[in-house]
C-alpha cells in the first residue's frame, strides 16, 4: 500500500492554513527552475515527491491565482512543448525572496520538530 | 508591505472591471490542464473518452474552485458589504417606527455634540487664514497688580512703539485696538440712524503685511501711514462689506466713511474670509491706529504711555522660538520700563510694576480673549453634551437588543446553518452604522441649525460676539468620526451578545420563553440604570447652573434698574471743548428733567455693570485704621447731580453731591459702605479727606457721605470699595458721558423726547447707544444665561432619553410576562397587585440610578464650581429636587406599560405564546 497524501485546498481557515503554505512554498520552489505552466508544476511536484505528493487541481489553481495577486508570481501566456496556447508562471524577486524567507522557516520548524521526536 | 498591498488593490480593481476576461483566462487555462492530463492518460494507454473521463473526475469540482479563483481575484468583502447593506436597509425600512426614533435619538446626541464643537472649533482650534499662522505670537506681560497676579494683554502706543524698534526676535510686531468697537457709516448716511453703522478697528499699518494679508483690489496700508496723528484718514474695508454695501464695485476705491466727525477714503478690499485675527469679532473696517484721536473720543492716546488699550500680535524670525523671543524681549520691556517716569507712584505701585515681566501667547489661532472668556463653559457644555449622546447611544442599544430578540430565531437558525459568527456580528453592525451615519447627517442638520443659536446666546444679542460655525472640514469629520464611533458603541454590545448566547444552540429550542432571554433582559436593565444615572448629573448641574441665573437676577445690586434709560451723549463730537460741554451737559439735564414721564435724571462716565471700570490707588486717608503706606485700589466712578436718586442708591450717612458743589468749590467725594469699613471700621468717615495717586496727585478729596454698597463691573463680584466724585469738578475728564432717566413710563417711550431735546440744544448733538439699564444688567448675565439655558435643555433631553429607555425596558419585561401575569390574574391576583408588581421593577431600576448618579453628581459638580453663584456645588435642595423630579418622570414612564398589564385579558393571556 502506498503513503498517499493529497494536497487540497480547504475553505476551513483553521486546519488548511498550514497545507495552504506547504503548497505556496512547494509552487515557489518549483518555479525556481524556470518558467512554467500550472499542469507542469503540478506534475513535477508529484514525480520529484514520488507520488507521495498529489497536487489538486481545486487546490493549485486558486494558489496561483493568490500567490500571482500578491506579486510572489508573474504570468504570461505562451505556447508550451505540444504547441497549446498555456500560462506559464515564473518567479518574481518578491517571490524569490518569500521562498528565501519560507525555507529558512521551514528548516528551523524541521529541527524543532525533529528535535522533539528524537527525545526519548 | 505597502507596495504589495496597493500593488494587490489595483490587480483587484482591474479584476472587477475585467471579469470576463478573467473569466475567459481561467477557462483556457484550466482547458489546458484537462487537456494535457488527457494526453497523458491517453499515452498510457486509456481509450480517448475514458482518458477524458478520468481526467475530468480527477479534476473534481471545476465550477467549485473556478469560483475560488475568482474569490481570490475580487473583492469579496466589498460584495458582501454590498449584500450586508442592502440587507440592513430592508431590515431599517420594514421597521420604520424604530427607524425613525433611532434616527431621532441618534440626530439628537450628535448633532448637539458638533453644534458644541462647531462652536469650539471655530473659537480654539481653526488657525487663522493668513500667513504661517503657526510663527505668530500675542504679547503680553504678567506681573502683580495690588498684589494679585494678572496677565495683562495690552499696551501703550508709545511701549508699542519701542518694542517694534527695538525688537531684535520678530520680523514684525503689529497692534490692534481689541477694546473698542468703532462704529463707522457710508459719509452721507448717518443721519439715517444707527442701523447701517459698519464695526472697524484701528490696527498699525503692518497689520496687513505682518498677516501675510494682500488686499484684493486696491492696497492695504503703506508702512508710514500710521504715522502723525491723524495725518492719514484712509480706512481698508473687509471682502463681506464690499459685497454687501457695494455689490463688488471696483469704484469703491476713494469712496469716503464717516468715522465719528472724521472722514476716511477706502484704498483697498481685503481678501475674503479675513476678517481679523480675533475669532470672536468680525470687523468690516480696518484704520490706521494713527488716526485715535479723530476715531475715539477721549483725547489722543498715542502720547499717553500709561494708557493701555492695543493688543499685539508679532510674527517670529525664522529660527527664533517663542522661548528666545520672550527672553529677549522682556530684557527689552524692562529698559522700556525702566526709562519711564515712576517718582511719583507709591511704593506699592513700583514694587507691582518691576514684577511685570512679557509673556508669548501662541497666536496661530487668533488672540485669546474669546477663548480665555469661553473656553471654560464650551469644554463644560461638550462634556454635558457628550453625557447626552451616551445615554442616546445607550437608548438605541437598548432598542437593538429589544428589536435583536424578535430576531433570534432567525440568527439561531442561521448559526444552525454554518453562517460564521463574525459574519453576522458583521451584518449586524452594519445596520447600526447605517443607523450611525443616517443620524449623524441629521445630527449635522440639527447643528447647522443650532450653531448659530449658540452664538446667539454667547453674545447675548449684544452682538459683541460674532462667529463664523459655518461647518468647516473639521467639524464634518469630527461628526463622521462621532457618528462612526457611536454606530459601534451602540451596536457592537447588541451584536456581540446576541450571537454568542446562540451559539450552538439548535434553533428550534429558542422560544419566546426561553431563559437564555435573561441575559437579554438584564443588559437593557443595566443600560437603563446608567441612563437614570447620567441622566441626573446632567439634570443636577442644570439645577446649580439655574438657580445661579436665578439668584444673579434677583438678588440686590444695590441700585434699582427698573425703569432707567441710558444714553450716551459726547458733545466734543459736535466741536464742544471741555467748558462748552459742561454747560451743554447742565442744559440737557435740566431739560430732560422736566419732560413729561421722567421722574429724574443724572449722569456719569459710567454705569453699573457695564464691563467698564476706572481704578485707582486711594493713600493718605485720614483717620485711616490702615498701616501708613499701604495703597488700596479703589474703583471710582464720576457722577453728576441726582445720580443717587436716579439709580435707587441709598445715601446712608452725610448727604449727596448738591448745588454747594461746584468747580470753584473744595472737591468732595461719597464713598460706598465697602470702602468706609476698609478704611474706618466703624467710625464714621464723614469730614475726612483722602487722595488718589499716583496721578490725582495734589487733590484732596473730602468725603461728605457715604452710600450703600453697589455693584460695579459684574453682578457676581464681591463689590468692590467705590469712591464716586462730582463731575463738575473734575477738570482732566473726557467729555462723553452717559445719561440716566429714571421714568415714570417704559423707558424706552421717552427716546423721541430725548431726541427733540438734544436738537433742540444743537442740531449736531445725538443719543449714543441708546439702552436701558435693565438691559445692560441683562446682558452681563449672558454667560450664566446661556449655561442655564443650554444645560436645562440638555438635562430635559437626557430625561426624555431616559424615560424613552426605561418605557422600552419595562415595555419590552411586560410583553416577555403576559403569560405568567395571565396566569397570576387566573388565580386571583387584583389589579393593584400586577400594577405593583411592574411598577416594582421600574422603581427598583430607577432608585438604583438615582443612588448611582447621586454618587457620580457629588463628584462632577465640582468642575462647575466656579460658574456657580451663591449656591454650592454640592447644593442638598437641588440634588433632592433633581432626583424627585428624575424620579417622578420616570414612574409615569413605568406606569404606563404597567397600567396597560392591568388590562391583560387571562383568557388571552394564557393563549399567548
Amino acid at each position: 500500500m502506498r503513503l498517499f497524501h493529497k494536497i487540497v485546498m480547504v475553505q476551513n481557515a483553521n486546519s488548511g492554513e498550514l497545507l495552504r503554505d506547504t503548497l505556496d512554498v512547494l509552487i515557489l520552489k518549483t518555479l525556481t527552475r524556470g518558467p512554467m505552466h500550472g499542469y507542469g508544476i503540478a506534475e513535477f511536484i508529484e514525480q520529484t515527491s514520488d507520488d507521495v505528493l498529489r497536487v489538486e487541481e481545486g487546490a493549485l489553481y486558486p494558489a496561483l491565482h493568490r500567490l500571482e495577486l500578491r506579486g510572489l508570481l508573474a504570468s504570461k501566456w505562451g505556447l508550451s512543448e505540444s504547441n497549446r496556447k498555456a500560462k506559464y508562471y515564473r518567479l518574481t524577486p518578491a517571490g524569490r525572496k518569500q521562498l528565501e524567507d519560507e525555507t529558512a522557516r521551514w528548516g528551523r520548524m524541521a529541527t524543532a520538530i525533529s528535535r522533539i521526536l528524537e527525545t526519548a | 508591505m505597502l507596495r504589495e498591498v496597493i500593488r494587490t488593490m489595483r490587480l483587484r480593481a482591474k479584476a472587477l472591471f475585467k471579469r470576463r476576461q478573467l473569466d475567459r483566462d481561467l477557462r483556457e487555462e484550466l482547458n489546458f490542464h484537462l487537456a494535457m492530463r488527457q494526453e497523458k492518460y491517453r499515452a498510457a494507454g486509456l481509450a480517448s473518452e475514458d482518458a477524458a473521463m478520468a481526467a475530468r473526475r480527477l479534476f473534481g469540482n471545476v465550477t467549485g474552485f473556478k469560483e475560488a479563483c475568482r474569490e481570490a481575484w475580487t473583492f469579496t468583502w466589498l460584495e458582501n458589504l454590498a449584500r450586508d447593506l442592502r440587507y440592513g436597509l430592508r431590515q431599517l425600512r420594514r421597521n420604520p417606527g424604530f427607524t425613525v426614533v433611532a434616527v431621532l435619538t441618534l440626530a439628537l446626541g450628535i448633532g448637539a455634540n458638533t453644534a458644541i464643537f462647531s462652536v469650539i472649533d471655530a473659537v480654539m482650534l481653526r488657525m487663522l487664514p493668513v500667513h504661517e499662522p503657526e510663527r505668530l505670537v500675542q504679547v503680553g506681560f504678567q506681573g502683580k497688580h495690588s498684589g494679585e497676579s494678572f496677565v495683562g494683554e495690552s499696551f501703550s502706543y508709545p511701549v508699542f512703539k519701542k518694542l517694534l524698534q527695538y525688537n531684535s526676535v520678530f520680523t514684525d510686531v503689529s497692534a490692534f485696538d481689541y477694546w473698542n468697537v468703532l462704529r463707522a457709516y457710508p459719509a452721507g448716511s448717518e443721519a439715517r440712524g444707527a442701523n447701517e453703522s459698519i464695526k472697524g478697528q484701528m490696527v498699525s499699518a503692518n497689520f496687513f503685511s505682518l498677516l501675510g494679508i494682500k488686499a484684493i483690489i486696491g492696497r492695504t496700508f503703506a508702512p508710514d501711514e500710521d504715522n502723525g496723528a491723524d495725518a492719514h484718514p484712509v480706512a481698508v474695508i473687509s471682502y463681506a462689506l464690499w459685497t454687501r454695501m457695494f455689490g463688488r464695485s471696483p469704484d469703491v476705491l476713494g469712496k469716503k466713511l464717516t468715522i465719528q466727525q472724521a472722514t476716511f477714503t477706502i484704498i483697498g478690499v481685503a481678501p475674503p474670509h479675513f476678517s481679523g485675527v480675533d475669532p470672536g469679532r468680525v470687523d468690516d473696517v480696518w484704520l490706521p491706529v494713527s488716526m485715535q484721536p479723530a476715531a475715539l473720543p477721549g483725547g489722543n492716546r498715542l502720547e499717553q504711555i500709561d494708557t493701555n488699550w492695543l493688543s499685539l500680535i508679532a510674527r517670529l524670525k525664522p529660527g527664533v522660538s517663542a522661548r528666545q523671543a520672550r527672553a529677549s524681549l522682556d530684557i527689552l520691556y524692562q529698559q522700556i520700563q525702566r526709562q519711564r517716569d515712576i517718582s511719583k507712584w507709591t511704593a506699592q505701585d513700583r514694587r507691582d510694576f518691576f514684577t511685570h515681566h512679557i509673556v508669548l501667547l501662541p497666536a496661530a489661532r487668533g488672540a485669546n480673549y474669546l477663548r480665555e472668556e469661553f473656553s471654560q463653559p464650551l469644554f463644560l457644555l461638550m462634556g454635558m453634551v457628550a453625557l447626552v449622546l451616551i445615554i442616546a447611544c445607550t437608548n438605541v442599544a437598548n432598542l437593538m437588543l429589544a428589536r435583536a430578540s424578535t430576531r433570534q430565531r432567525e440568527i439561531a437558525l442561521r448559526l444552525a446553518l454554518g453562517a460564521r459568527r463574525g459574519r453576522l456580528v458583521r451584518q449586524l453592525l452594519t445596520e447600526s452604522m447605517l443607523l450611525a451615519v443616517m443620524g449623524g447627517a441629521a445630527g449635522l442638520l440639527f447643528a447647522y441649525w443650532g450653531s448659530p443659536v449658540l452664538v446667539t446666546l454667547m453674545a447675548n444679542g449684544s452682538g459683541r460676539v460674532t462667529l463664523d460655525v459655518h461647518p468647516d472640514s473639521v467639524v464634518l469629520g469630527f461628526t463622521m468620526l462621532l457618528a462612526l464611533g457611536t454606530g459601534l458603541v451602540f451596536g457592537l454590545a447588541p451584536a456581540w451578545r446576541l450571537t454568542r448566547r446562540i451559539s450552538g444552540i439548535r434553533a428550534d429550542t429558542i422560544s419566546r420563553h426561553g431563559a437564555r432571554e435573561r441575559g437579554t433582559h438584564r443588559l437593557g436593565r443595566v443600560l437603563v440604570i446608567a441612563q437614570v444615572a447620567l441622566s441626573l448629573v446632567l439634570i443636577v448641574g442644570a439645577g446649580l447652573l439655574v438657580r445661579t441665573l436665578h439668584d444673579l437676577e434677583t438678588l440686590n445690586p444695590g441700585f434699582n434698574g427698573d425703569n432707567v434709560l441710558l444714553f450716551g451723549l459726547d458733545p466734543s463730537k459736535a466741536g464742544y471743548k471741555a467748558e462748552g460741554a459742561a454747560r451743554i451737559r447742565q442744559d440737557v439735564l435740566e431739560q430732560i428733567r422736566e419732560a413729561p414721564g421722567v421722574v429724574s435724571a443724572s449722569f456719569s462716565f459710567l454705569t453699573p455693570i457695564s464691563g467698564g471700570g476706572w481704578d485707582n490707588y486711594v493713600r493718605s486717608v485720614e483717620g485711616s485704621i490702615l498701616p501708613a503706606g499701604e495703597s488700596v485700589d479703589v474703583y471710582l466712578n464720576g457722577v453728576g447731580p441726582d445720580f443717587f436718586r436716579t439709580l435707587g442708591t441709598p445715601v446712608l450717612e452725610g448727604r449727596g453731591f448738591g448745588p454747594q458743589d461746584s468747580s470753584s468749590s473744595p472737591p468732595v467725594a461719597l464713598i460706598n459702605e465697602a470702602m468706609a469699613r476698609r478704611f474706618f471700621g466703624d467710625r464714621s468717615p464723614i469730614g475726612k479727606h483722602f487722595r488718589l495717586g499716583p496721578w490725582g496727585g495734589k487733590l484732596g478729596y473730602e468725603i461728605i457721605g457715604v452710600t450703600g454698597n453697589a455693584k460695579y463691573i459684574s453682578l457676581a463680584e464681591k463689590i468692590p470699595p467705590t469712591a464716586y466724585l462730582y463731575i463738575p469738578q473734575l477738570p482732566q475728564v473726557p467729555q462723553g458721558v452717559t445719561f440716566e432717566v429714571k421714568t415714570a413710563v417704559p423707558p424706552l417711550s421717552v427716546v423721541a423726547a430725548v431726541d427733540t431735546i438734544l436738537r433742540g440744544i444743537d442740531p449736531r448733538l445725538s443719543a449714543l447707544d441708546v439702552s436701558t439699564l435693565a438691559e445692560q444688567v441683562d446682558q452681563s448675565l449672558g454667560q450664566e444665561e446661556m449655561m442655564s439655558t443650554l444645560s436645562s435643555f440638555f438635562g430635559v433631553v437626557a430625561l426624555a432619553l431616559a424615560c424613552i429607555g426605561l418605557y422600552g425596558v419595562m415595555a419590552y419585561a411586560l410583553a416577555r410576562r403576559t403569560n405568567e401575569i395571565g396566569i397570576r390574574m387566573a388565580l386571583g391576583a387584583q389589579k393593584k397587585d400586577v400594577l405593583w408588581l411592574v411598577m416594582r421593577q421600574g422603581l427598583l431600576v430607577t432608585l438604583a440610578g438615582l443612588g448611582i448618579g447621586i454618587f457620580g453628581a457629588f463628584g462632577g459638580t465640582r468642575i462647575l464650581s466656579s460658574l456657580l453663584y451663591g449656591v454650592r456645588p454640592t447644593d442638598p435642595l437641588t440634588f433632592l429636587a433633581a432626583s424627585l423630579i428624575l424620579t417622578s418622570t420616570t414612574l409615569v414612564a413605568c406606569y404606563i406599560p404597567a397600567r396597560r398589564a392591568t388590562k391583560v385579558d387571562p383568557m388571552v393571556a394564557l393563549r399567548y405564546d
